[in-house]
């Protein structure tokens, strides 16, 4: 039988036609749902969530990501005495500057053989790689890092991320019924705060924090573009350098994962093209 | 109507399709088994999302499409009050639920009753 025979059945046979209606009805009451959880109803309740809950969370939180950083991945930092002393010295100026509570704030030193990286955790902490410092030289440039990672954890995007992954599991074990979503769930949540991929909504924001302070602060963003195509230049290079590490000559190598600050980001340019833009407006005010 | 008054009234027609003769009778059967419609199946549907898909399983195939058109309307321009319509419907079709038995036994009576006629009509 053709498709058009099961089609012109389906339409005359009056209980095929109405479960050909209410397949179609919900798939598309499904498919709405799911759109406006996804964009609006998960997102509101977690910033909710989020912004009610008490600080020590926040703080212990951050505290136990960092230890845990601390005993598996990261080693102490390289860097000298002075110019870790040097960089916080800066920091703190900037945090000043920008009226921020000093206290919340800390910068930290790490090594870290997956490469470039600089993460907020929720407890306020900054972690920067020596990977990171070393590639980019000009303090503007590591600056405009800084207040990216400052604008993630003014945004309280650390937890507001963990609770979007953490509402979305309870939902889904809801709907299916499935218990043992919510127990994963429990083991994700002792994960929370080391997901270092953000959405790309959270990522253009800590960008715009960024842009927006250097302005501030400096009467320019383009250290913060500088930034981003110095990191671009390095991701390349290391690009290159894994297509040579893999190749056949060196089978036993598997590519490394160096550069995760770019690699967990939106594309460089349509970054710096949103810095532009924020740029012009408020050269436009 | 009650539901013992539907559960009676069923019996009066089961009695009379009984006495229907062997080859009507089997021809009734025939036809009702594909018309009538499952109360659990019924409640499933007005469970999934509240939005109407009940309705086309009882063949109200306006009513449904009217509800599940209301429903998306609400949800898509939930921000903008759309909310409002949603609890609309919840308020409507949710008691629907409760009364799933009754509501199907009702439909189905009324299927046995057009399917008796109908096969009383047949030469």
């Amino acid at each position: 039988m053709s498709i058009k025979h099961h089609v012109a059945d389906l339409w005359h046979n009056p209980h095929k036609r109405n479960w050909l209606f209410i397949g179609l009805g919900a798939l598309l009451v499904m498919l709405v749902v799911v759109y406006k959880a996804h964009t609006r109803w998960i997102p509101d309740i977690a910033e909710y969530i989020a912004q009610e809950l008490p600080r020590e969370i926040y703080q212990s939180v951050g505290d136990s990501t960092l230890e845990s950083l601390d005993d598996e991945q990261f080693k102490p930092s390289t860097l000298s005495e002075n110019k870790q002393n040097e960089i916080r010295e800066k920091f703190g100026t900037m945090v000043v500057d920008l009226a921020l509570d000093s206290t919340r704030y800390q910068l930290h030193f790490r090594d870290w053989e997956e490469g470039i990286n600089a993460f907020a955790l929720m407890n306020g902490a900054i972690v920067v790689t020596d990977a990171l410092v070393q590639t980019l030289d000009e303090s503007l440039q590591l600056n405009a890092v800084l207040l990216h990672e400052i604008g993630h954890i003014n945004n309280n995007h650390l937890m507001e991320n963990t609770l979007r992954v953490s509402i979305f599991y309870v939902t889904l074990s809801m709907i299916v019924g499935d218990i043992s979503v919510v127990a994963d769930l429990l083991v994700e949540a002792s994960a929370m705060g080391l997901n270092f991929s953000f959405s790309r909504e959270f990522e253009l924001e800590a960008d715009a924090y960024a842009a927006k302070s250097m302005l501030q602060l400096y009467n320019t963003a383009d250290p913060a573009i500088k930034a981003f195509e110095a990191l671009e230049i390095a991701h390349q290079a290391d690009a290159q350098k894994q297509a040579e590490d893999t190749s056949p000559a060196n089978p036993d190598k598997t590519p490394s994962e160096v550069y995760q600050w770019l690699s967990s980001h939106p594309p460089t340019r349509e970054r710096i093209e949103h810095i532009q833009q924020i740029v012009e407006e408020s050269q436009s005010k | 109507m009650s539901l013992e008054d539907l559960t009676r009234e069923e019996e009066a027609l089961r009695d009379e399709i009984g006495d229907l003769p062997p080859n009507k009778r089997k021809r009734y059967y025939q036809l009702e088994k594909e018309a009538i419609r499952d109360p659990d199946t019924y409640a499933v549907l007005n469970y999934f999302f509240v939005c109407g898909l009940h309705h086309f399983y009882l063949g109200k195939t306006r009513y449904g499409l009217l509800n599940v058109f209301v429903m998306l309307v609400g949800l898509v321009f939930w921000e903008f009050y759309g909310f409002i319509l949603v609890i609309l419907v919840f308020a409507v079709e949710l008691p629907q639920l409760f009364r799933s038995q009754k509501i199907v036994q009702q439909y189905n009576l009324n299927v046995m009753r057009e399917t008796l006629e109908e096969v009383r009509g047949e030469h």
